[in-house]
């Protein structure tokens, strides 16, 4: 049963269960991978997905519906708070500076675009914590410096310095991909 | 390249629907989706707690009310099996005297009857070692005149004879000749005389009759 939004938000909200598993079904797949690409635990992005969905059909009646999309970018954003509080509970936000930065090159440019997707997001995955956050939270979702730094309580240049390293870090995975074929 | 242009080009590839985790994702799914379910029904109310006060105490109400009317009713029954006890009891009181006194009469109506058992035995006795009546002898004494019809014996010797008697009648007369016609001899004849110019008294005595005591 598909429904518009904002029904299927008063549906939700009614306690109509066909209505929730509608929204969670619609939903599910695209917060887990959000989740996957944040944590790269299926544990902890399974946690992330049930405490998030959670705080979504709790938090509906005061959720204030401006057009369609804004319950999508509303449930990420919680997904996203979410799985960095998990990684700060775990203490996995390390930034490091033992990466080089380097430069962008073509060939590294063309090895992407033969990419695909699933590999661009094994990748991801396999950054540590700190890069990856980062480079989720600048890159995918569109958050700037300011607000990235106040979310992790860090200051803009460490969100600027790890996004470099990030980019670097994901170079070298490109390089070796297109160099062996293998992630 | 730029940085971002390398940052638009990844997140379009991202943008793309990737099919890994899809395992995972899919084997994952209805544990997840009971979990949350756990988590938005655990400790929630079906009714709010005014709406539920509400309910108890229009329960209490309506059950304090219910068992006012049945013992109300419960009451009046009682009051209404208490008077019918009452009716009862003094109708049994009533019934009670009223067989008394109907044994009283019954006892001595038995006592009477035994007395005339007593009475009758005795009366019985006395018949039957007496033998006399002792109270009623009616004696009664009739005269009874008795029609005694004279036969006169004529004995027949000759037809001569027979002219002078005082038979009456030709046909005797006639018979006689004939049987003097077989008989030449001298016979018998008896014949009854109806001449009541006569009257004697009866011989017999004056019979007196008992009658039996019981007889009036």
């Amino acid at each position: 049963m598909i429904l518009n939004e904002e029904k299927l938000i008063a549906s939700c909200i009614d306690n109509n269960r066909q209505a929730q598993e509608s929204l969670y079904n619609q939903f599910y797949k695209e917060m887990y991978l959000l989740a996957m690409r944040y944590l790269s635990d299926h544990n902890d992005a399974e946690d992330a997905v049930i405490l998030s969905f959670t705080k979504i059909y709790k938090g509906l009646k005061k959720f204030k519906h401006q057009g369609q999309g804004s319950l999508g970018k509303w449930m990420r954003t919680i997904l996203i708070h979410e799985s960095i509080r998990i990684i700060k509970k775990r203490k996995l936000l390390h930034f490091s500076d033992d990466v080089q930065f380097l430069s962008i090159a073509s060939n590294t440019v063309d090895g992407l675009q033969q990419m695909q997707a699933s590999d661009i997001m094994l990748m991801i995955e396999r950054l540590p914590a700190g890069y990856r956050t980062i480079f989720n939270l600048f890159v995918v979702e569109g958050y700037n410096h300011r607000e990235i730094a106040a979310m992790l309580n860090i200051s803009e240049n460490t969100s600027k310095t790890q996004l470099k390293k990030a980019r670097t870090s994901l170079m070298q995975k490109i390089k070796i991909e297109n160099a062996y074929g293998t992630i | 390249m730029e940085p971002s242009d390398f940052d638009q080009l990844i997140k379009d590839k991202l943008a793309n629907d990737n099919s890994i985790h899809a395992h995972e994702i899919e084997k994952a799914k209805p544990f997840i989706w009971t979990a949350i379910q756990n988590n938005i029904y655990k400790g929630t109310v079906v009714f709010p707690w005014y709406q539920v006060a509400a309910a108890l105490v229009l329960l209490i109400i309506c059950s304090s009310f219910l068992f006012y009317s049945l013992q109300l009713n419960h009451q009046t029954e009682i009051t209404k099996l208490n008077t019918k006890v009452e009716s009862l009891k003094s109708y049994y009181d009533q019934q009670a005297h009223v067989i008394i006194q109907k044994n009283d009469a019954l006892l001595n109506i038995c006592n009477e009857v035994d007395h005339l058992e007593l009475l009758v035995n005795d009366l019985t006795e006395e018949t039957t070692t007496n033998n006399v009546p002792r109270e009623l002898l009616v004696f009664k004494s009739d005269t009874i005149f008795v029609d005694r019809v004279e036969y006169i014996t004529q004995i027949i010797q000759s037809k001569d004879s027979l002219n002078n008697s005082d038979i009456l009648n030709e046909e005797l007369v006639e018979e006689q000749e004939e049987e003097s016609t077989e008989k030449s001899e001298s016979a018998q004849q008896i014949y009854p005389n109806y001449n009541k110019i006569k009257v004697k008294p009866a011989e017999s005595e004056l019979l007196k009759f008992k009658i039996s005591a019981y007889s009036f």
